[in-house]
């Protein structure tokens, strides 16, 4: 196993992370969005991580019980819109209520810090394994 | 005496293809932080030298070589299942703990290593 394979694990946690930021942005966003393409409110989305296979499935016995992740898709949250009586809102059904997207500003919050700390930690172990690598070339340097 | 060169350089490579091996582990066990239902992985030192203690014959060429101190055939113990509610069992916090102190070790042997061969070609002249 190469410096550059464990590399590409950290690498696949930060662009699985990244993506996790990105899908709750995109949730933050549309919080107050009431039409889509698709029709109806907009629904908040989840990405779903899912453990990789490293390699092309030769690797060693070792390399084998290693995974990177991957976001396996990203699945749309079904809980029921929010209706509020909005009867001017153009929007607004027959009765005057208007559906709003089931997006909860803490809970996107709360997964922001998640997504934030998590991208920090595969950076850092990026940090540990450059350490490894530099002092790997001193001795040959001396 | 034993030579302080081959042998002692000779475990300090065994050590030190550890550390990389667990690093790498280490940094699965990282990535896979929010995955659900992930248990984390771990190699120990005694995991990779078993073989060796077990005094297993080699019967067969295809039999895996025992008690070579290869990581990549390190017994790879699985921790449990998390009591989060996605069942995921890492510790984010211990395991950068972890990746730092295995990190270090590495930067440690490496160093000793550079020591010793420049001990050697001083010793060559």
């Amino acid at each position: 196993m190469k410096f550059s394979d464990i590399m590409d694990i950290a690498a696949s946690g930060l662009r699985a992370q990244r993506t996790r930021m990105t899908v709750t942005a995109s949730n933050i966003a549309n919080a107050q969005t009431t039409r889509t393409r698709e029709g109806g409110p907009y629904q908040r989305r989840d990405p779903v991580f899912e453990a990789d296979r490293i390699g092309e499935g030769f690797g060693s016995a070792l390399e084998r019980k290693i995974h990177s992740v991957d976001v396996a898709r990203i699945v749309v949250d079904s809980r029921d819109p929010i209706t509020r009586f909005l009867p001017d809102h153009p929007d607004a059904n027959e009765q005057g209520y208007v559906a709003f997207p089931n997006v909860n500003l803490v809970e996107e919050q709360a997964n922001l810090v998640g997504a934030s700390r998590g991208y920090q930690a595969n950076l850092l172990v990026m940090q540990k394994l450059r350490s490894m690598t530099e002092a790997l070339l001193r001795v040959g340097q001396q | 005496m034993s030579s302080f060169g081959p042998d002692a350089m000779g475990a300090l490579q065994v050590a030190m293809r550890f550390r990389k091996a667990r690093e790498a582990v280490i940094a699965g066990n990282v990535a896979n932080a929010d995955t659900p239902g992930y248990r984390r992985r771990d190699i120990s030192f005694e995991g990779i030298l078993e073989g060796a203690r077990a005094g297993l014959a080699r019967t067969h060429a295809g039999h895996l070589p025992n008690g070579s101190g290869n990581p990549e055939h390190a017994r790879v113990e699985m921790g449990p299942r998390g009591t989060r509610p996605d069942a995921n069992g890492v510790d984010l916090d211990q395991e950068l703990v972890t990746a730092h102190r295995n990190a270090s070790a590495f930067v440690d042997q490496a160093n000793v290593l550079a020591r010793l061969s420049a001990l050697v070609r001083t010793a060559m002249g």
